[in-house]
C-alpha cells in the first residue's frame, strides 16, 4: 500500500469523523452543551433509518426522507423532554443528562434491535461492495461517497451561518443567549433547531458509516473520536471540526498503517485521543477555537 | 406610552429589590433614572424589557402598562416586537460577529428592508459605517457604544430603554454619543428612558427625572427643577465630571449624604 492511498482513506473516513463533530459542534456552540451521547446518537438514528427503509416497499427517496423526519424528530424529542426543562439550571446539569442518554440510547438500542445487532446488510444504494479504481488508487464508494457529502454540508452550513436569517440568530445565541434574546432572536427556538439539524447531521453521517461497515452496535464509539476532534478543532468552531477531523482521519490512518505493525496493533483506535492531549496541552482553545476578545 | 405602577421584583423569590417603583414615560420624551450603584435601576429596566426571568427575577406586585398593554413578566422576545429595545449596560456587543452583523441581528424582528434600515442607523452613527465590516470585539469603547444603540435603533422601537451609555466614555464621546440621541428622539419620535449616574449629563438632555435609592424612587421632577436642586447638585458634585467612575472615597462622601434621600 502506498501512502497516498493511505491518506486518501484517511481523509474519508477523516470526512465522517468531521461529520459527526459537526453536529457536537453545533449543539455546543448555541447552547453550551457538551453532548456526550452524539455516538449513541448517530447509533440510533441509522438503526431507526434501517427501521423506517425495512417498514415496506416504497421507493428508497422516500424511505430516506422519512429518515430524515425521524431524525428531526429525534432531535426535537431530546430538546423538548431533557435539554428544556434544564433551561436556567447550571450547565453541568444538562451535560450529566447527556451522559444518561448515552447509557439510555445504547440500552434501548440492543433493547430493540439487540438480535440483529451484527446486521451486516445495510446498503439501500446498493453501493457497499463498490469501488472507484484510479490508476493505482482504489476509492470505496460509500468512503467516496462520504467524503463528497461532507464537503457539501459543511459549505452549505457556511453559506446558512452567513446569509440565512436563523444562521445569523444561531451565531447571535451562540455568543450570548441574554443578547440574542433582548435583541429579539427566539432563544428557544433556536435551541430546538440546533438539535433539529445535529440529529439531521447525525443520521447522514450513520447512513455512511453503515454503508461502509454495515450496522453494528458499537458504532457509538466513533462519539469518542468525534468528540476528540470537536476539541481539536476548537469546540466550537465549524471549519475547525472538519480540518480537524480529515487532520485525524490521515494521521490515524498513517499511524495504523506505519506504527501499528511494530507495536502489535491498537494504536489507530486511540490516536485521535493522542493528538487530542497533545494539541490540547499546546493550544487550549483547540486549533480553531474562539477565544474571548480581551481588548486593551 | 409607559407606566410603571407600584411594582415589587424578586430575584430567586426572596430577594426583594424594587419596592413600589412608579415611574412614567411619556409618549416621544427623554426620562432619566438616576441613584447610585445597586440602587436598582438595571432591574427596572429589565423588568420593562422582560429580561428579569432570565435570571430568575419576577415582578410580584404592580404592573408595568406599554401604549395600554400589561407586559409585566413578558417575554423579552415579544417585548422588542412590541416596540420597547433595552441597550444593556456594559457594551454587550457580539463580539464575534462584525458590526454590520451585530445590526442585522438587532433588526431580527423587523420585516422589511434590511438594507434601509441599516442605513438609517448608519444616518445617525456615520463612523459605524466605516467599521461596518470589523470584528465588534475590536473596536473602540466609543464604536462599540454607539453599535449597542445602533443595535436596538435597528428594532425600529418606540422606546429605548438605556442603561448607562456614559459609562467608561471620555467626555467628548459621551456628548457626541448624547447629541445622536437627542437626534434619535427628535429624528424618530423614540422616547427615552435612560440609566445614568452621571446626573449632570442625563439631565440636560431629558425633560424629566426619577431618582432611586435602595429600590424605590425618592425624588423625581422636570430635568429643570432637578438640575437646581441643592441636594443634587451636592450629590454629584465629585461626578460632574462626565463619565469618570465614582471614587470609594465619593461613595463614602455619599453615604453621609444619604439622609436627604432617605
Ligand atoms: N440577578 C440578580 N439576582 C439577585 N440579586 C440581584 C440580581 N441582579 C441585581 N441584584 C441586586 O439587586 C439590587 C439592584 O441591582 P441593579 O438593578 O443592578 O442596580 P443598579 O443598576 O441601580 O446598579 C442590587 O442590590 C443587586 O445586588
Ligand atoms: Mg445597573
Amino acid at each position: 500500500m502506498n501512502t497516498l492511498q493511505i491518506c486518501l482513506w484517511g481523509l474519508q473516513i477523516g470526512a465522517i469523523y468531521g461529520l459527526i463533530a459537526l453536529a457536537f459542534v453545533l449543539v455546543y456552540k448555541a447552547t453550551k452543551v457538551i453532548n456526550f451521547a452524539q455516538g449513541s446518537i448517530v447509533m440510533l438514528t441509522i438503526y431507526l433509518c434501517h427501521a423506517v427503509i425495512s417498514l415496506g416497499t416504497f421507493p428508497i427517496w422516500a424511505g430516506l426522507l422519512l429518515s430524515a423526519g425521524v431524525a428531526i424528530g429525534l432531535g426535537l424529542a431530546i430538546n423538548r423532554l431533557f435539554m428544556h426543562p434544564l433551561v436556567g439550571q447550571p450547565l453541568i446539569a444538562p451535560v450529566m443528562v447527556t451522559i444518561a442518554l448515552l447509557g439510555l440510547i445504547q440500552g434501548l438500542c440492543i433493547m430493540v434491535w439487540g438480535d440483529i445487532g451484527g446486521c451486516r446488510n445495510f446498503d439501500p444504494l446498493g453501493i457497499s461492495a463498490g469501488a472507484l479504481h484510479i490508476g493505482q488508487i482504489v476509492l470505496l464508494k460509500p468512503h467516496t461517497l462520504g467524503f463528497i457529502v461532507t464537503l457539501v454540508l459543511f459549505g452549505l452550513c457556511a453559506l446558512f451561518f452567513k446569509y440565512a436569517k436563523l444562521g445569523l440568530g444561531m451565531r447571535a445565541t451562540a455568543e450570548d443567549h441574554q443578547v440574542a434574546k433582548v435583541l429579539g432572536v427566539p432563544v428557544m427556538f433556536v435551541f430546538a433547531a440546533v438539535w433539529a439539524l445535529a440529529t439531521l447531521i447525525s443520521l447522514v453521517a450513520g447512513f455512511i458509516l453503515g454503508s461502509m461497515n454495515g450496522l453494528e452496535l458499537g458504532i457509538w464509539q466513533i462519539g469518542i473520536k468525534a468528540i476528540a476532534v470537536a476539541i481539536i478543532g476548537g469546540l466550537d468552531s465549524i471549519p475547525g471540526a472538519l480540518i480537524a477531523g480529515l487532520m485525524v482521519g490521515v494521521l490515524e490512518q498513517l499511524a495504523g498503517a506505519y506504527i501499528d505493525p511494530y507495536i502489535g496493533g491498537g494504536l489507530m483506535d486511540v490516536f485521535p485521543l493522542i493528538i487530542m492531549c497533545i494539541i490540547i496541552y499546546f493550544r487550549p482553545y483547540g486549533l480553531f477555537g474562539l477565544e474571548r476578545i480581551e481588548r486593551v | 406610552m409607559l407606566a410603571i405602577n407600584n411594582i415589587e421584583v424578586k430575584y430567586s423569590d426572596i430577594i426583594l429589590v424594587l419596592r413600589g417603583v412608579s415611574l412614567e414615560v411619556p409618549d416621544e420624551e427623554i426620562v432619566s433614572l438616576m441613584g447610585n450603584n445597586g440602587a436598582g435601576k438595571t432591574t427596572t429596566l429589565k423588568a420593562i424589557s422582560g429580561m428579569l426571568a432570565t435570571e430568575l427575577g419576577k415582578v410580584t406586585e404592580g404592573s408595568i402598562m406599554f401604549n395600554g398593554k400589561r407586559i409585566e413578566n413578558g417575554d423579552a422576545e415579544v417585548t422588542v416586537g412590541l416596540g420597547i429595545a433595552q441597550v444593556m449596560e456594559g457594551r454587550r456587543t457580539l463580539e464575534h460577529l462584525t458590526v454590520e452583523e451585530n445590526l442585522r441581528v438587532g433588526g431580527y424582528k423587523v420585516s422589511g428592508d434590511a438594507k434601509k434600515n441599516l442605513e438609517r442607523v448608519y444616518g445617525y452613527f456615520p463612523r459605524l459605517r466605516d467599521v461596518r465590516n470589523s470584528t465588534a470585539g475590536y473596536c473602540s469603547g466609543g464604536e462599540q457604544q454607539m453599535l449597542v444603540i445602533g443595535r436596538g435603533l435597528m428594532a425600529r422601537p418606540t422606546l429605548m430603554l438605556l442603561d448607562e451609555p456614559s459609562l467608561g466614555l471620555a467626555p467628548l464621546l459621551v456628548e457626541e454619543i448624547f447629541g445622536i440621541l437627542k437626534s434619535i428622539n427628535q429624528g424618530a419620535k423614540t422616547a427615552l428612558l435612560l440609566v445614568e449616574q452621571n446626573a449632570l449629563a442625563a439631565l440636560s438632555l431629558a425633560n424629566y427625572g426619577y431618582v432611586m435609592e435602595n429600590g424605590r424612587v425618592v425624588l423625581d421632577g422636570a430635568a429643570e427643577k432637578l438640575k437646581n436642586n441643592e441636594d443634587i447638585k451636592e450629590f454629584y458634585l465629585g461626578l460632574n465630571e462626565v463619565g469618570k467612575r465614582k471614587s470609594y472615597r465619593e461613595v463614602k462622601h455619599y453615604r453621609r449624604r444619604k439622609r436627604w434621600l432617605g
